[in-house]
């Protein structure tokens, strides 16, 4: 449903920028802008059957330039950070670049993947920070039902969150179609997914996609939520992605489609809680801002307090055919 | 604060009465009779409105016309010079022998060859400091006529931009912002009915066709009692009645639109000896420029895109006798857009306007009591309708309301005038409602209709002391009531939550609202006064806009259980002098508004087809005050004003920017407006416009934040910093010629050069923040973008009429 709403706000901002744009006259403007105050930004997830981690950067200057030699000073290193549940308590361990870099391909390739990154060999990690358990540590994973906290210490200020890695749901069936325009058919299709929303109100959704080998890919939208029909059933059509970190594609004919090439098709579907929800709901509809004329400043609504960010929990359960 | 304004409008109403007491009890011992009637104007017999009638030599013995042309005048029996007066018309003086009640209708004329029966005599056109009202503004159609037009097009909403305390909502809208308030905190009525959303095209032009409109009227100071459910202003337009004494037909061709108007005389020829007559007036406007694109388009990916807006206004009013008359009138406009790609698979279309119908009946009781009795009928509806191959979406929304009031005028004698009334609207409220179909799947939305009842009874009473002298004490009971059906979901308003059902009609919510109002006014000698007033208000429909001025998709919403009624109480001085024979006329007025329960969206919101937009909002206080200067020279070949507003207007939301105060968006801190006309000869008229504003408070993207490695907006302080400063100059050139062989020919044409912001100055229209490039591949950056509207725009307008 907040498909419904986005599509309308961006068809709708569409139709008045092409009047707008007929007559405007843009032009980059120098604005004096204050800097913002120093803040910190979570994103730290724990998701069933995985070991939790965390990314933790620095917010940075609206005109500041990030680029790939200074995309190292935005991760924060030094941070002591502990993830409780109700039995048990570890402490996370920080893993550089360039320590990661010297790991067996096989662990590095598999930690950016669980980044959404896709490397074939240690070499190729980003030289960024994160913290996840230590080798010792690798039985503390994500389990259905579970509630977990967070607590960061960095710099002597304490930041702090709850989580809850709630029960999965998945398609009951996946199915392909042709893409509906015949001339385009022979290039992409399209999949289909039917799920049975549990009774409970307030089931939320996030997907991932997958083709073949690659690292999963997220969508512009991609949470929804059973408001409309709880307990009943979903079908809908489910979007293949773009790696993250990569801007989706705005051609409406090709957005979404999957390849004829896309040999194995992988869905990810995971349940999070409302507060996760929420904070994925904001961020894209942030996004959606940026660049257009007519949106409308939403601010992110973080789940973590003391910074921005997320501290989220996935109960995730994947499915995948092949085509072929 | 309920209490306080009771005990208030209690005390102010008990002194008004006392003192008509005290005044009858004087009467009885003098004999007074009534000289009363209408005023028209003697070319086409349309009705003149706020027209002066008064005793020469006794300015203190007046009279004004009402909305209908109608006026009361109860002087002690004697023989009078009785001046019937109205701007822009040669002033009627009449010798009244008053030893029984007198009826005289009266015909003024604006030509100044029509010497017979006339005496020019000085004019009491000082009506700004005679009056108690304060932060009225007319003009005349006329005058708005001479107003440089954005591309040709004249709009008197525009036109009332140009006055102090008024703020236009951004580049070439005819939305307006008055002394801090929002574009939903004005009560615009167009022969009774509201209009809910007043613009074309995005608000670039107002849905009022000049060409059928008689007269606008603009409050924004204390309103009488008459008028409310708004905060800010009362935008009152009237429309034309047509010509009920010849057949007139007018028109124009445009650069971007055409008009057609046609008026004519309703008689039978049977009851030519009676006062049975009436009159109809029909005029529509269309626009045309896309149409004309539509060839070139035709063979392009975008064949079939069209835009177009048209108007249709029709009235009529008939007399079946001196003491009833009929009017009906009605208003239908339309948005049409439709945009097609045929490489994107993309079809798009959104029709959107407004209806209404009024039916008003006026009766005359006797020479002291006049009744309008009003039937009133507005609709306005949006819808969208988006297709592109698998996926459709349709989506509708809009406000209905039934409405009927009564109002009489009460003239007691000439120190007493009562307004009272009565009135009820029955509101239908349409949310957005959206079906999404992706392949076989179909999704609707479950947000509901609301429905509402809105009440209020009036009374006003204008009560003059003596010369000096003058009160107008008002009392406006509303009472707001949300019906059902209606389904209360508890919680955050999530569909599958608890729910409570209310059936049809059924009370969900009840508010009432006390709203006292006062303004005064000393005079100082003939030419200077001193006017104060307060007024409380309430608003119980409200329209939240997160962008800057309105757009159709916007939608109105009612108070509920989750959303009080918008409050203001707003105090005003003014200090109102003329010069030079009212030649000049100059006011200083300063105001202060307290605002309750103010509406925004929380910061985080995201709008949600399944949930009722108002758990979106938040509510928070607010403060707005200024000083308006305001010199205008009326009369002579060069005229004009320069009007000056100092103002601020603030906002403290517990939920919003932390709970500390911040600038309003409609907060402008100068604002200056200069109108200036030159009057050649009767052929030739040249006019400037020259306009200057703060710029616009925005909220400034300060930061970013990485979430999977793409950035994230980390706003500000909220509206912290500014646009640049808006100015434009605008120029136009009239030229009407008199054919000189045949001067008494019907066919005129006139001619309109106008030139829209001469020095091409780049105003911003809105600043928007962008993203371009990926960490990943090193080249993110961000910039902040400047997109300007409207460069230099020459157009050309022919108008014709016989």
């Amino acid at each position: 449903m907040t498909k419904i709403i986005k599509s309308y706000i961006l068809l709708f901002s569409v139709c008045i920028a092409s009047i707008v744009l007929f007559v405007a006259c843009e032009k980059e403007i120098d604005l004096k802008v204050p800097n913002p105050a120093s803040a910190y930004v979570v994103e730290g997830h724990i998701e069933n059957g995985i070991p939790p981690y965390v990314v933790l950067t620095k917010n940075a200057a609206f005109y500041g330039n990030i680029n790939l030699s200074n995309l190292a000073n935005y991760f924060v290193s030094g941070a002591q950070i502990t993830v409780t549940t109700d039995d048990d308590t570890v402490q996370l361990a920080e893993y550089n670049g360039a320590l990661i870099q010297s790991l067996p391909d096989s662990i590095a390739i598999a930690l950016a993947a669980q980044l959404g990154i896709n490397i074939t060999s240690a070499s190729q990690f980003p030289p960024i920070t994160l913290y996840t358990v230590s080798l010792a540590d690798t039985g503390f994973v994500g389990k259905f039902g579970k509630k977990y906290d967070l607590k960061i210490t960095v710099d002597s200020k304490i930041i702090t969150s709850t989580t809850t890695v709630p029960q999965p749901v998945f398609f009951d069936s996946l199915w392909l179609k042709p893409h509906p325009d015949a001339t385009l058919a022979d290039s992409f299709f399209q999949v289909y997914g039917r799920l049975y929303d549990p009774p409970a109100p307030g089931t939320f959704y996030r997907y991932f996609t997958k083709a073949d080998n690659e690292a999963f890919l997220i969508n512009d939208r991609s949470v929804f939520d059973d408001a409309l029909v709880n307990g009943g059933k979903i079908e809908i059509f489910i979007p293949k992605g773009h790696p993250i970190g990569s801007i989706g594609s705005t051609d409406f004919n090709r957005a979404g489609y999957w390849n004829v090439g896309d040999s194995v098709c992988t869905i990810k579907l995971s349940v999070i809680d409302k507060p996760h929800y929420d904070f994925w709901h904001t961020v894209e509809a942030n996004r959606s801002s940026q660049g257009n004329p007519f949106g409308s400043a939403v601010y992110v609504k973080s789940n973590v307090v003391g910074a921005y960010g997320i501290w989220g929990g996935y109960a995730s359960i994947t499915g995948s055919f092949n085509r072929f | 604060m309920r209490y306080t304004s009771i005990i208030l409008s209690v005390l102010l109403i008990s002194i008004g009465f006392f003192s008509v007491a005290q005044e009858t009890k004087q009467d009885t011992k003098t004999e007074k009779f009534t000289l009363s009637g209408f005023l028209k104007d003697k070319k086409n017999g349309e009705a003149i409105i706020g027209a002066n009638i008064y005793v020469v030599g006794n300015n203190a013995l007046g009279a004004t016309t009402n909305l209908y042309g109608f006026y009361s005048l109860s002087l002690p029996k004697g023989t009078y010079q009785v001046a019937f007066s109205y701007i822009g018309y040669n002033t009627q003086i009449k010798e009244i022998i008053l030893d029984k009640d007198i009826r005289n209708n009266i015909e003024l004329s604006d030509d100044a060859r029509v010497l017979d029966e006339v005496v020019i005599s000085s004019e009491r056109k000082d009506e700004n400091v005679k009056s108690t009202q304060m932060g009225k503004e007319e003009l005349s159609i006329e005058r708005i006529k001479s107003i440089p037009a954005f591309m040709g097009e004249v709009d008197i909403i525009k036109a009332l931009q140009l006055m102090p305390g008024v703020q236009a909502a951004g580049e070439g809208n005819s939305g307006i912002y008055v002394r801090g308030g929002g574009p939903d905190q004005n009560l615009v009525l167009l022969d009774d009915a509201v209009v809910y959303n007043t613009g074309h095209l995005f608000g670039f032009f107002s849905v009022f066709n000049a060409d059928a409109v008689k007269n606008v009227t603009l409050i924004k100071g204390t309103m009488p009692s008459n008028y409310g459910g708004r905060l800010s202003s009362v935008i009152d337009v009237q429309m034309k009645e047509g010509n009920s004494k010849q057949f007139e037909l007018e028109g124009g061709i445009g650069l971007i639109s055409s008009r057609l108007t046609l008026q004519a005389p309703m008689q039978k020829k049977k009851y030519a000896d009676r006062n049975r007559k009436g009159s109809i007036l029909i005029s529509g406007r269309r626009t045309y420029i896309f149409d004309i694109a539509q060839p070139a388009l035709k063979r392009t990916d975008f064949a079939g895109t069209n835009y177009f807006f048209y108007d249709l206004n029709v009235k009529a009013n008939y007399q079946f006798s001196d003491k009833d008359r009929l009017y009906v009138s009605g208003y239908y406009g339309k948005d049409v857009f439709v945009y097609n790609s045929a490489k994107n698979n993309t079809k798009v279309k959104i029709p959107w306007g407004n209806a209404t119908a009024t039916v008003r009946y006026n009766h005359l009781f006797s020479d002291k009591l006049f009744m309008n009795m009003s039937f009133i009928f507005n609709d306005y509806q949006f819808s969208f309708t988006g297709e592109q191959l698998d996926f459709g979406f349709k989506a509708n929304s809009g406000v209905r309301d039934y409405n009927v009031k009564v109002d009489f005028d009460y003239y007691l004698n000439t120190k007493h005038k009562l307004k009272i009334g009565a009135q009820y609207t029955h509101h239908r409220m349409t949310p957005t409602q959206a079906t999404l179909r992706t392949g076989d799947s179909k999704f609707n939305s479950t947000v509901n209709k609301r429905y509402s009842h809105e009440v209020a009874l009036y009374i006003d009473h204008e009560f003059d002391v003596n010369e000096k002298l003058k009160f107008d004490f008002g009392f406006r009971l509303s009472l707001f009531q949300h019906i059902g059906p209606y389904t209360n979901i508890t919680g955050d308003g999530y569909v599958g939550q608890d729910t409570t059902y209310y059936g049809k009609a059924k009370p969900v919510k009840t508010y009432v609202g006390p709203e006292p109002r006062m303004s005064m006014r000393y005079a100082f000698g003939k030419d200077n006064s001193f006017k104060a007033g307060a007024g409380l208000n309430y608003q119980y429909i409200h329209l939240v806009s997160s962008s800057n001025s309105t757009l159709p998709t916007d939608i109105w919403v009612q108070s509920s259980q989750y959303v009080k009624p918008q409050m203001a109480l707003q105090y005003s001085v003014g200090y109102f002098r003329n010069f030079k024979n009212n030649m000049f006329e100059f006011s200083a007025e300063a105001y202060f508004k307290h605002l309750w329960n103010q509406i925004e969206y929380a910061e985080s919101y995201v709008g949600d087809l399944n949930v009722d937009q108002e758990r979106g909002y938040v509510f928070g206080k607010g403060k707005a005050y200024g000083l308006e200067l305001f010199l205008k020279k009326r009369t002579g070949k060069f005229n004009g004003w320069i009007g000056y507003t100092i103002s601020r207007s603030d906002r403290k939301f517990p939920d919003i920017n932390g709970g500390k105060t911040f600038p309003a968006k409609y907060d402008r801190t100068n604002d200056l407006t200069i109108n200036i006309a030159y009057d050649f000869n009767k052929e030739w008229t040249i006019a400037t416009t020259f306009v200057y504003a703060t710029g616009n408070a925005i909220t400034p993207v300060t930061g970013i934040g990485l979430i999977e490695f793409s950035p994230f907006f980390i706003y500000g302080q909220r509206n912290s910093i500014r646009v640049p400063a808006y100015h434009r100059m605008d120029f136009s050139l009239n030229y009407a010629p008199i054919p000189k062989r045949r001067p008494n020919r019907r066919f005129r044409s006139s001619y309109n050069i106008s030139i829209y912001n001469v020095y091409n100055r780049k105003n911003t229209y809105f600043i928007y923040n962008k993203v371009d490039g990926e960490i990943k591949s090193g080249n993110l950056k961000q910039t902040a973008i400047n997109v300007s509207l409207f460069p230099i725009i020459p157009s050309f307008t022919w108008n014709f009429k016989f």
